[in-house]
């Protein structure tokens, strides 16, 4: 937010006239790329993370499971659903930005389903050595609608017993 | 000094002296007689835990012991069915040995439940001297009735002696022994896979002979083992096996020699059947009995008519079948009694040789006739299990009664009564013969699981009666079939070491199919990783019996989508669930026991605790503006690039 507040008060007033020649540009198209990220922190972004437990929400969620060689883990319902708290719908965004034990899984797979369980999109990989948004998958989630998460990966004969991998999970989505 | 040495050479010859005299002790050989069969009997002797070391026959490893138990017992076949029995114990005195002694031991035969039985006496004729042990075995049979009539075959004689200690430990050693001068040293077979098992002390070693030459010629060993409370009998060839599983079974010197003489004969049951005054229900009859043994307390009826009547009594004899249907098979003359009295009274009937089927019984209608006033009294036989009634003549005793009361003036009334039951008024058949049918019932027992819907293969399946058991393991198909059954036989079923199903009895009349309902259960569990986050899919769930090996494996499968894995036909018992990761058994994430306690039972999850890692997946929002529109520092820079290089 202050890096959002430091480009308003100070780009905005010197370099009004070009921003303005700019505006038909990037009104032109729907979504541009950003070298930056901005997150929502302080703010009530409406696209959040759903408790199914408690009904509480969340901008940020880790999922901890564990892993075992040659065998598939299954969680059909993680922890927390994807909410679209706004009042129109929401096209959301999804990938994994990066995995620090690229070895580890035979296959990772991240779905979204709906509220009558219909898959809504599939991330999945089995290489997460080429990961990031370029491989971002989307769906269309309506207003007020829980969708579901659900988690498979099979791990690899590299899982190392006892040892723990990470996987960066992102969801992006217009404001 | 030449006194003292003397001395010792005197008492060095004197203890080489007793030495001698204790061990020169052999057997004296003798030809084997066999009598009036005329051929050469297998002799096969059972040593229970029989001891003979250089020194002579020991018994309990301890010469100073002064006793030992020696049972007897013979076992033959006799038309298909095998009997096999013992005498009770009998302490011979071991100072029997000391001189000549004569032993005698009688036992009882009965061949075929309700007929008479077939005695036997087994005489040993025990000889000790100084120079050798003679014992002397002789078995004699005969029975009730003097005209026997079948062979009896495949006699083999037992006898063992009890309370015998042996030495030695089944691994390392072998069997070795001297018999006749000779040596003999075998190695045990290899095919006896459990080795390491606890061995019960039940063993019999068989020793076979050439009863021409007294070659040793063949040797079993059978002993029954137990294997996780499995009872597993076993039986082992000696010969043209080298092997690795060992005993020590050194006997020695073989000193004893025997004689025996044998001869089985058997014949058809000429009985005598009472008219007993109890009652049975037999194909569809319900008769007084007409059995081999008659009762305490008679009965009597009658029939009275006016006037002074001869009195007559005849006999009906019919065949009367499963279904009640009757063949009528003849009937006698009539007795009468012209005057009044009472008393035994007989008539014969020549019986023409009638085929019957096993379940045939022999219904005998006693007719009592006054004038033109009648009344029978019916009697029958259990079902003989004959197949034909012998070309006989029959003797009926009947006891009648006659009596005639009143006066001219108010008439005469002639009684007539017939009495049966005790033996007083023993009325009965004599000369009822007839000829057994083979006992071979067939028995097919399919073991199958709790709801019926599996065959169960490979299951133990124990077969017992009252002189025999026996054990077969179910085929393919679930199916352990048996010929020459009869009467009641009890049944288990062991499965991978647990008894799933309470011995029950079976009787056996005609051939028999029958589902065996065991305790095998169906059962689901589900697999959860360690935080039970999730559930594990394609995880190897195998059940075993004990230990995680390969022997001892009762079921496995592969869990599903939903983590659950259903696992069919396992013992009502504690068991031990292992989790393999994916379907090698190679890694094992969880192991634990469950308890059976019923059909599609649910356990309790497997939570698997074992050789796993962690994934953490964190995850964040990345949100997009669409009110406000941003610049990135690159483009600003691509800009101002563009406008120097204008400029």
């Amino acid at each position: 937010m202050s890096l959002r507040r430091g480009f308003l008060s100070g780009a905005l007033s010197l370099a009004a006239i070009r921003a303005i020649a700019m505006i038909g540009i990037v009104f032109a198209s729907a979504m541009l790329y950003y070298d930056w990220t901005v997150t929502m922190t302080g703010a009530k972004p409406l696209v959040v993370f759903y408790k199914w437990a408690d009904g509480t929400n969340a901008t940020t969620i880790d999922l901890t499971y564990n892993i075992y060689a040659n065998l598939w883990l299954i969680d059909d319902n993680a922890t927390y659903g994807v909410k679209n708290g706004a009042t129109v719908s929401k096209t959301i965004y999804m990938w994994a930005d990066s995995c620090n034990a690229t070895t580890w899984f035979a296959n990772y797979t991240v779905q979204i389903l709906d509220t009558s369980g219909a898959v809504q999109a599939t991330w999945t990989t089995t290489d997460f050595s080429s990961v990031g948004e370029s491989t971002a998958v989307s769906w269309s989630q309506p207003a007020g609608t829980i969708y579901t998460i659900k988690v498979l990966f099979k791990g690899s004969s590299s899982v190392v017993v006892g040892s723990a991998a990470r996987v960066n999970m992102k969801l992006k989505t217009a404001e | 000094m030449r006194y003292k040495f003397a001395s010792c050479l005197f008492l060095a010859f004197l203890t080489l002296s007793l030495f001698l005299n204790v061990s020169c002790k052999y057997a004296k050989e003798e030809h084997v007689y066999v009598e009036d069969l005329g051929k050469v009997w297998h002799l096969h002797n059972y040593f229970d835990d029989f001891y003979v070391d250089k020194d002579g026959l020991q018994i309990s490893n301890n010469l100073s012991q002064p006793w030992a138990d020696i049972v007897a017992g013979v076992s033959f076949t006799f038309r298909g069915r095998s009997y096999s029995f013992w005498t009770d114990s009998l302490s011979l005195e071991w100072t029997a040995f000391n001189g000549s002694s004569y032993a005698e031991l009688n036992g009882t035969a009965q061949l075929i439940r309700g007929f008479v039985s077939l005695q036997f006496t087994l005489n040993y004729h025990l000889v000790w001297n100084s120079s050798y042990i003679q014992i002397t075995p002789i078995l004699i049979a005969s029975s009730n009735y003097p005209d026997l009539k079948y062979q009896v075959e495949n006699v083999i004689l037992h006898y063992r002696m009890e309370d015998v200690s042996i030495d030695g430990n089944i691994a390392d050693d072998f069997c070795a022994f001297l018999f006749n001068n000779e040596t003999y040293e075998y190695f045990l077979p290899a095919y006896f896979e459990h080795s390491t098992v606890n061995i019960t002390e039940s063993l019999n070693h068989l020793f076979i002979y050439d009863n021409v030459t007294w070659k040793f010629v063949d040797y079993v060993w059978e002993w029954n083992y137990t294997l996780n409370q499995m009872q597993i009998p076993v039986n082992v060839t000696l010969i043209g096996d080298g092997a690795n599983v060992q005993a020590d079974f050194n006997y020695g010197n073989f000193p004893l020699q025997f004689i025996f003489r044998h001869s089985f004969w058997w014949h058809d049951p000429v009985e005598t059947r009472y008219m007993r005054s109890d009652q049975h229900t037999i194909n569809g009859l319900t008769a007084y009995k007409l059995d081999t043994t008659q009762t305490s307390s008679s009965t009597y009826q009658e029939i009275t008519e006016s006037g002074q009547y001869s009195c007559r009594w005849r006999a009906y004899v019919y065949v009367r079948h499963a279904d009640g249907s009757e063949n009528l098979v003849g009937y006698t003359a009539y007795i009468y009694r012209d005057t009044d009295g009472e008393g035994i009274q007989s008539v014969t009937l020549s019986v023409s040789l009638t085929s019957l089927s096993s379940t045939d019984a022999i219904r005998v209608r006693v007719r009592m006739l006054i004038s033109s006033v009648d009344t029978y009294i019916d009697f029958i036989t259990e079902r003989l299990g004959a197949s034909q009634l012998d070309e006989a003549t029959w003797t009926f005793y009947l006891y009648t009664y006659r009596d005639v009361t009143g006066n001219p003036i108010i008439g005469y009334t002639t009684h007539a009564r017939f009495y049966w039951g005790d033996s007083t008024h023993n009325s009965r058949i004599e000369g009822f013969s007839y000829t057994t049918a083979p006992v071979a019932y067939k028995l097919n027992l399919k073991i199958m699981d709790w709801d019926l819907a599996d065959a169960i293969p490979n299951a133990y399946v124990y077969l017992k009666n009252d002189t025999s058991s026996y054990m077969k393991a179910s085929d393919s198909n679930g199916w352990a079939n048996w010929t020459g059954v009869s009467g009641t036989v009890y049944v288990n079923v062991s499965y991978f070491g647990f008894w799933v199903n309470g011995t029950f009895s079976i009787s056996v009349s005609a051939d028999t199919t029958l589902n065996v309902r065991c305790n095998l259960y169906d059962a689901y569990i589900k697999v959860l990783p360690n935080n039970q986050q999730g559930i594990l899919y394609t995880a190897n769930v195998t059940v075993f019996n004990g230990t995680c090996i390969q022997g001892n494996k009762i079921a496995t499968s592969l869990t599903n989508k939903t983590g659950y894995v259903y696992l069919t036909n396992l013992p009502n018992n504690t068991l031990t669930f292992t989790v393999y990761a994916g379907s090698s058994y190679s890694t094992i994430i969880y192991n634990d026991s469950r308890t059976l306690t019923s059909d599609e039972q649910v356990l309790s999850s497997a939570v698997c605790n074992q050789n796993y890692g962690n994934v953490s997946i964190p995850w964040e929002i990345v949100m997009m503006p669409i009110a406000m529109v941003y610049f990135s520092k690159k483009a600003m820079a691509s800009k101002n690039i563009l406008k120097r290089n204008k400029n």
